[in-house]
């Protein structure tokens, strides 16, 4: 339930932004306005969004669809306009205001491919430029990106958009949680990046649903959720992702493995008229791989075995000659199988401001059904940012985004009752105990479509953010914000339905509380003209808690009645976490000439998880930012290679990854025993602690180029990185004869990761009829296991017991790398056969990373006509393997498996489809990952309906996947769910049965009022 | 005008004096984290905590104890097994490897009922001192560290363990842990009579009472324990010496059992076995094994049976396998061939009288009194299949036949069978490892006859070796 205060906040935010919404300004003395129009440089294509501000002045607009805008209540003289857009060279304009008039100002702007003057977070007081910033800052333009396709939650957003950003999909399931990792795995016990909403730190955590894996509540793995995907990406402006230690040293003690600043949209001061958008959606989610196709060949054997009673065992082999093989896909050709999923969604969304104020409000409604007819996840979604400018020193921010969210997910992965390995399982001509179960591994539909698992989730995110300028010299903010999210997970097994059939019930009951406190002062010196100096100072307080409490009730009497209270048997349970940090930052930069830039900075912090005996920690950074086209000794050479703007960078930096709560200390805990007929308490070893614990440091340098040329038509972004990870929190698994089964966290190893991101775009067909653009994403990775603590230089992952041993962490080898042991072979050189699988070497060798090592991302865009825009996304990663248990079930447990069922088979044939090893396999692929055609009908058929802007988009998603792994899907691994809901192992991949992507098509109507 | 400026110079001083310190203190405040669900360690050494200590002793081993004996009588020859997962299967082919992580649970299981009992022991010592040599609580937890040691003896090929202050200790051997384990129950006897003579040298109430009678049984309890752990290690005089002091307590006999709870609230409370054999849909994974125990006709051995009366065949579909029902050493014994489901409660027995009679027959031979022994069991539960009447002949055929029944699924069967082999060198007939094809289908029988170190142990102790 909503509680009562968040509710009257709400109220009160909204009253507050109608009141203060006028469409005119009451201020009209001694002013005029300024009106024009925003084109791009070759096209003449209008550009909408473009931030128009008036330089000195909180007064601005932002460009409707057709470029044009209008600020009103310009004091008259003379003024600065510039405008701003992601993706495109700032431009000024000089315009002279007179009272009473309405002055023009007409804006061309070029692409820019490297964007130096954009403005982005850097973690202290307002925004900096890009030049000015040492490190590499991916910005992505969602604003753009939700405009021209149907993107469902953040997992979408960030997929192939910038080089260095690994985004691993666990299962295709609606709802369901993917693996977001920057510049590869460091360490190994947590990947996953922080992320701030407009400076507010949020819970990534998973929804604290029910882990759908059969039985009840057990866990073993299956589909899980990240509260990051709650987040309606229709909302965003720009995402910023900075990827390790150089770039985030001043997010401190838990940045290590990168920063993610989602900015929210905003309204615009002065825009003084009010923008409305309405946008519906509707396509299907369809099962978009190939099914599984089952097989039994009819042996004398299978002829012939009956039961006590004389029943055939298998009646689909009678009166089938020996060796006729049958085949079967229930998937196929069950209907109550799979569905094509609806997916619905429906938002609108205003933005405006005066002369004091701006703002932003958006609704939100998504329904997306899965393949599955028990899974689906509903989404409603409200935000209110208002900015208010009570003087010109002061703005004063207050972003307010709710969040509704109703998943249901389906029994998944290695779920015993989970459709998929039902389909995958099933036996053609088996005898079964009922004529629905026929061609099923374990379960029918009918059956497991009444699993029901539901998790509902509240998310209030809160945030202020006051500025305040007092001197043009000096600049302060303040950040405050709470990020909560309440949420009831609950399961429910009426008798008699399939996961528990006495009856079931639990409730889960999550809530989670995330607070922000960031200061961050700003002192700007100019002792001479090419000179300034600017100091930058801050604290920042974060504090997250965590509560749930659990109930269930097992043996409910019937379906009608399905309360905890009447069940048979009932138990209850809750939890409590926190943690506490606390850092304070220096930093001094140099600028010269605005075109060369030294930065130096250093932050302390403290955490409630470090050891007892572990004050605080300290991390420095360094950077170099030279815009070499500014330095007027090499103007012409770069005039020469037409380049408009080339600029090098390098920096180097520190930050850390605090341990998990309570890793420190050694404790014991509650349990229970039975004493004859009777319960008594009892105590069980718990954690082992670690008083000396710290964090694990990371620490990295990174060198690049940023380069556009040709007018913005080409430009490169190149980056090398070489990132360590020190001290790693390292779970040092206590052998289980000291009685703790425990893993206390050493600081212990180190890690490395380098390589290479390059981004680059270019306009290779710029005509006025046609435009083609194009952004290749690519990078490269190596990661390496340097050093760990000699007991466990190789080390199989905890956890992985679909592939035991298979995956390791080796010294010399990338973290949780694929071994095998190799067949041995005879004399001869043939295979040496026992228990129909092969025979293997006692050691195991090295066979591959994982995880991706390569990822190539390659978008297109065509317009022709300025109004119909065709793009596609290709999303390839590479240079990895995954473990195809799956098929390793079916050809050794089921041998219902093609292979096996194919052709001729002789013994060693069949031995080789038995030995698990041969199922790890290159999974190298290739995805259309996006396809979108959009048609803006243009302004003059629309503009008698006072419409702005009405776009029609037809928007598909992973349409065709190129691999030669075997299995349904190279992306989707069931122990990546696992990796996400601990937040703990490194790259724990095996293909045990997830739900592979789904095909999603959509149709979209926007429209701009 | 000129002074103007001290003041609030002081001002500020006395401000920054209050505050820093202030903001110091409720930084300290800040981070330290609350954590409600854990006792810090030392807080154990407070002797109010030391029956939950005993409780948590207790409360490893009972748990433990049943699923060593689901997953070794899927390893010897009682049960096989129908999960789905393939490690879970790797039990029925007799094919541990170290990584297998079902095996992982049941070894930290049992080496962390060993160590708590232990550390338990050295707790009360420490804290207690000379007291702690006459208080049931040490007497009991030393018991419990036994019978952990047995558990190890009997399934693993070696378990090293840790002792105080020395976390890793080398690879022991199953007789040097047979050694351990009756060190352990010798503690147990001593404290238990010490404890029991300074209770009846008090004055008579409830608790003397109740501490005399805990003395006999823990006594009780440790001599079978002594005794199987020399019969395992091969020393029968010593054997039989501690099987004779087991004493009957009532109703001429003497049980020592394993608690279990319905209360689902904590998985650990309930017995394993009923989820496991009588669970119902989805969560059956064992029928009874092959010829060996499938067609007993007996009702230590139950299982369902069809319509004419006879044990099914097995039907491997929809979940329709023969899991056999509750067997003597479960309070859910009904002594029926078809026999009762297992429940969630009831008790096991761990240790019995009837276990120290067995102990001695086989130490002993085939004197007349154990030929009678052996013969009261054989017709205890009439069986079409039973041996021949026992004779001296035929004695130790009979013995091995009636102990498999007797103690059917509750973790004799595979120190038993070790020992055959070891010590008899039994190796065909039915009191021997299985081999060859399992069950008609082509997979072949692994020749392991223990359990391996898990990874963990493998990886992560630095006295056992790598290869």
């Amino acid at each position: 339930m909503f509680p009562r205060e968040a509710r009257v906040i709400l109220a009160t935010v909204a009253i507050t932004v109608t009141g203060l919404a006028p469409t005119r300004s009451i201020v009209a003395q001694a002013t005029g306005a300024i009106r024009g129009t925003v084109v791009e440089a070759s096209s003449r294509r209008p550009i909408a969004d473009v931030q128009i501000v008036v330089v000195g002045s909180s007064l601005g607009a932002l460009t409707r669809s057709d470029g044009t805008f209008r600020i009103s209540n310009v004091p008259q003289g003379d003024r600065v306009l510039r405008a701003r857009r992601i993706g495109f060279t700032a431009q000024d304009r000089t315009v002279t205001v007179q009272l009473g008039q309405e002055a023009t100002a007409e804006f061309t702007l070029v692409p820019s491919p490297t964007e130096l003057e954009q403005l982005v977070i850097t973690g202290t007081a307002g925004a900096a430029e890009k030049k000015t910033v040492a490190n590499a800052v991916s910005t992505i333009d969602v604003a753009e990106l939700t405009d021209r396709q149907t993107i469902l939650n953040m997992s979408e957003v960030l997929t192939a958009k910038a080089p260095g950003v690994v985004v691993q999909a666990n299962t295709g399931t609606p709802g369901t949680a993917s693996e977001i990792v920057l510049r590869g795995y460091g360490s190994l016990t947590a990947n996953r990046p922080v992320v701030f909403i407009d400076g507010v730190r949020i819970n990534t955590d998973n929804l604290a649903n029910f882990i759908p894996s059969g039985a009840g509540t057990s866990n073993l793995s299956g589909n899980t959720t990240s509260a990051l995907d709650m987040i309606n990406p229709n909302d965003i402006e720009s995402v910023e992702v900075l990827k390790g230690p150089a770039a985030a040293t001043l997010y401190g003690a838990d940045a290590a493995a990168g920063v993610i600043q989602i900015i929210t949209k905003k309204g615009t001061r002065g825009q003084q008229q009010v923008r409305w958008n309405a946008r519906s959606e509707l396509g299907t989610n369809e099962w978009g791989v190939e099914t599984l196709t089952n097989y039994t060949t009819c042996t004398q054997a299978l002829i012939d075995a009956k039961d006590a009673a004389g029943v055939s065992l298998w009646p689909g082999c009678q009166g089938k000659a020996v060796g006729t093989v049958l085949s079967d896909d229930p998937l196929e050709r069950d209907p109550l199988a799979m569905r094509d999923g609806k997916v619905r969604r429906y938002s609108v969304s205003a933005r405006g401001g005066g002369d004091r104020f701006s703002y932003y409000v958006s609704g939100d409604a998504d329904h997306e059904e899965g393949v599955f007819y028990n899974s689906e996840n509903n989404r409603r979604a409200v935000r209110t940012n208002f900015t208010l400018n009570p003087v010109d020193a002061v703005d004063i921010a207050l972003n307010v985004g709710y969040l509704h969210n109703n998943l249901r997910l389906p029994l998944g992965d290695e779920s015993f009752n989970g459709l998929l390995l039902s389909a995958a399982r099933g036996l053609p001509g088996r005898l079964v105990t009922r004529p629905s179960l026929d061609g099923w591994g374990s379960v029918e539909p009918s059956l497991a479509n009444t699993y029901n698992n539901r998790t509902i989730t509240d998310r209030l995110t809160i945030g202020t953010t006051t500025n305040y300028n007092p001197f043009s010299w000096f600049r302060n903010r303040v950040t405050a914000g709470m990020d909560w999210s309440s949420g009831e997970a609950q399961i429910l097994s009426v008798p008699g339905q399939i996961d528990v059939p006495a009856g079931f019930i639990a409730q889960r009951t999550p809530r989670v509380f995330n607070y922000t406190l960031d200061y961050n002062g700003n002192g700007i010196w100019s002792p001479t003209h090419a000179l300034q100096l600017t100091t930058s100072f801050g604290a920042q307080v974060t504090s997250q808690q965590t509560e749930t409490l659990l109930a269930t009730g097992t043996g409910l009497a019937s379906g009608d009645q399905t309360n905890i209270g009447s069940a048979v048997s009932r138990a209850g349970d809750n939890s409590f976490s926190e943690f506490n940090s606390v850092g304070l930052y220096v930093q001094e930069q140099i600028a010269w000439h605005d075109r060369l830039f030294i930065t130096a900075a250093v932050r302390g912090d403290d955490h409630s998880s470090f050891g007892s005996d572990f004050n605080a920690v300290y991390y420095p950074k360094a950077g170099l930012s030279w815009v070499a086209s500014e330095e007027p000794a090499l103007k012409g050479i770069f005039s020469a290679i037409h380049s408009d703007n080339f600029r090098l960078r390098a920096a180097w930096g520190q930050a850390g990854r605090a341990p998990a709560p309570y890793s420190a200390i050694r404790t014991y805990g509650a349990d229970r025993v039975a004493k004859g007929t009777t319960v008594e308490g009892a105590i069980r070893t718990g954690a082992f602690g670690n008083p000396n614990l710290k964090p694990e440091k990371g620490e990295e340098i990174e060198a690049g180029l940023d380069a556009s040329f040709i007018s913005g038509r080409a430009g490169i972004e190149a980056t090398y990185y070489n990132k360590e990870m020190r001290d790693l929190l390292t779970p040092l698994a206590l052998p289980p004869s000291t009685g703790f089964a425990s893993s206390p966290l050493q600081n212990l190893g180190k890690t490395r990761n380098y390589g290479l991101e390059l981004s680059v775009t270019g306009t290779p067909v710029q005509l006025r009829t046609v435009t083609w653009d194009l952004r290749l994403n690519g990078s490269w990775n190596k990661n390496k296991l340097v050093t760990i603590d000699t007991l466990i230089t190789d080390q199989s992952l905890a956890g992985a017991s679909y592939n035991p041993g298979m995956q390791r962490n080796r010294v010399g080898f990338p973290l949780g790398a694929y071994f095998i042991a190799f067949p041995r072979k005879d004399a001869n050189g043939n295979y040496i056969i026992a228990n129909n699988t092969l025979a293997l070497e006692t050691t195991t060798q090295y066979v591959g990373a994982a995880t991706p090592t390569r990822n190539l991302s390659l978008s297109n865009t065509v317009t022709v006509f300025r109004d119909l825009r065709f793009s596609a996304l290709l999303d390839y990663q590479g240079g990895h393997w995954l473990y195809n248990h799956k098929e390793y079930d079916r050809c050794f447990t089921r041998a219902n498996c093609e292979r096996l069922n194919s052709g001729a088979i002789n013994d060693t044939l069949r031995a080789i489809y038995r030995t698990q090893s041969f199922y790890l396999e290159k999974a190298d692929f290739t995805k259309l990952r996006e396809v979108s055609v959009s048609y803006t009908v243009p302004r003059r058929y629309t503009q008698r309906a006072s419409v702005d802007a009405f776009t029609l988009t037809l928007t598909a998603h992973n349409l065709y996947t190129w691999t030669d792994y075997t299995g349904l899907d190279p992306e989707v691994s069931g122990y990546g769910a696992n990796q996400q809901r601990n937040n703990q192992s490194s790259a724990i991949r095996a293909d045990a049965y997830p739900m592979p992507q789904t095909r999603r098509m959509s149709f979209a109507i926007n429209l701009t009022f | 005008m000129t002074n103007r400026p001290a003041p609030r110079v002081r001002a500020l001083a006395l401000a920054a004096a209050i505050v820093i310190p202030a903001a110091s203190a409720g930084c300290k405040d800040f981070l330290t984290a609350q954590n409600p669900a854990a006792i810090p360690a030392e807080r154990l050494d407070d002797t109010s905590f030391f029956n939950l200590v005993v409780n948590g002793v207790v409360g490893e081993l009972q748990p433990t104890w049943p699923l060593v004996a689901y997953y070794s009588g899927v390893f010897t020859d009682e049960l096989r097994n129908h999960h789905v997962f393939s490690e879970e299967i790797l039990y029925d082919r007799r094919d541990i490897q170290p990584a297998n992580g079902t095996h992982s649970l049941w070894y930290t299981a049992m080496q962390r009922s060993r160590a708590l009992a232990d550390d338990a022991a050295l707790r009360f010592k420490r804290i207690l001192g000379d007291s702690a040599n006459h208080d049931l609580r040490t007497a009991r937890v030393y018991a419990y560290a036994g019978y952990s040691l047995i558990l190890l003896a009997e399934t693993e090929c070696s378990a090293p363990l840790s002792f105080g202050d020395t976390l890793y200790s080398r690879p022991y051997t199953p007789a040097e842990l047979f050694a351990f384990a009756a060190a352990r129950f010798d503690s147990t006897i001593k404290i238990a009579a010490a404890a029991k003579a300074a209770a009846t040298a008090g004055p008579p109430s409830t608790l003397r009472t109740a501490v005399m009678n805990g003395a006999d049984s823990l006594r009780n309890l440790a001599y079978v324990g002594a005794a199987r752990a020399f019969l395992g290690a091969g020393d029968k005089a010593k054997a039989i010496e501690y099987a004779r002091l087991v004493q009957p307590i009532a109703s001429n006999n003497f049980e020592f059992r394993i608690y279990f709870n319905d209360n689902l609230a904590t998985s650990r409370l309930n017995n394993p076995l009923r989820d496991r054999m009588s669970g119902g849909a989805g969560l059956t994974s064992a029928s009874v094994s092959g010829t060996r125990f499938q067609f007993l006709d007996d009702a230590r051995v139950p299982v369902p049976l069809n319509a004419q009366g006879q044990p099914q065949a097995e039907v491997a579909t929809g979940g329709s396998w023969i899991v056999p029902n509750s067997p003597p050493s479960y309070s859910t014994f009904d002594a029926t061939k078809t026999g009762a489901d297992f429940s969630l409660g009831g008790y096991m027995r761990l240790a019995s009288l009837l276990e120290a009679q067995y102990i001695i027959a086989e130490a002993e031979g085939p004197t007349a009194e154990n030929v009678a022994f052996i013969e009261s069991r054989r017709t205890a539960f009439p069986s079409s299949t039973a041996a021949a009447v026992t004779t001296a002949s035929n004695f130790i055929d009979n013995l091995r036949d009636q102990r498999r029944r007797d103690f059917y699924l509750d973790g004799h069967r595979m120190g038993d069978l070790r020992r055959y082999r070891d010590q008899y060198n039994v190796t065909t007939g039915i009191h021997s490892w299985e081999t060859g094809s399992m069950y008609g289908t082509t997979t072949q029988f692994s020749s392991t006859m223990c359990w391996p170190l898990n990874s963990s142990e493998i990886n992560n102790n630095p006295n056992v070796p790598k290869s």
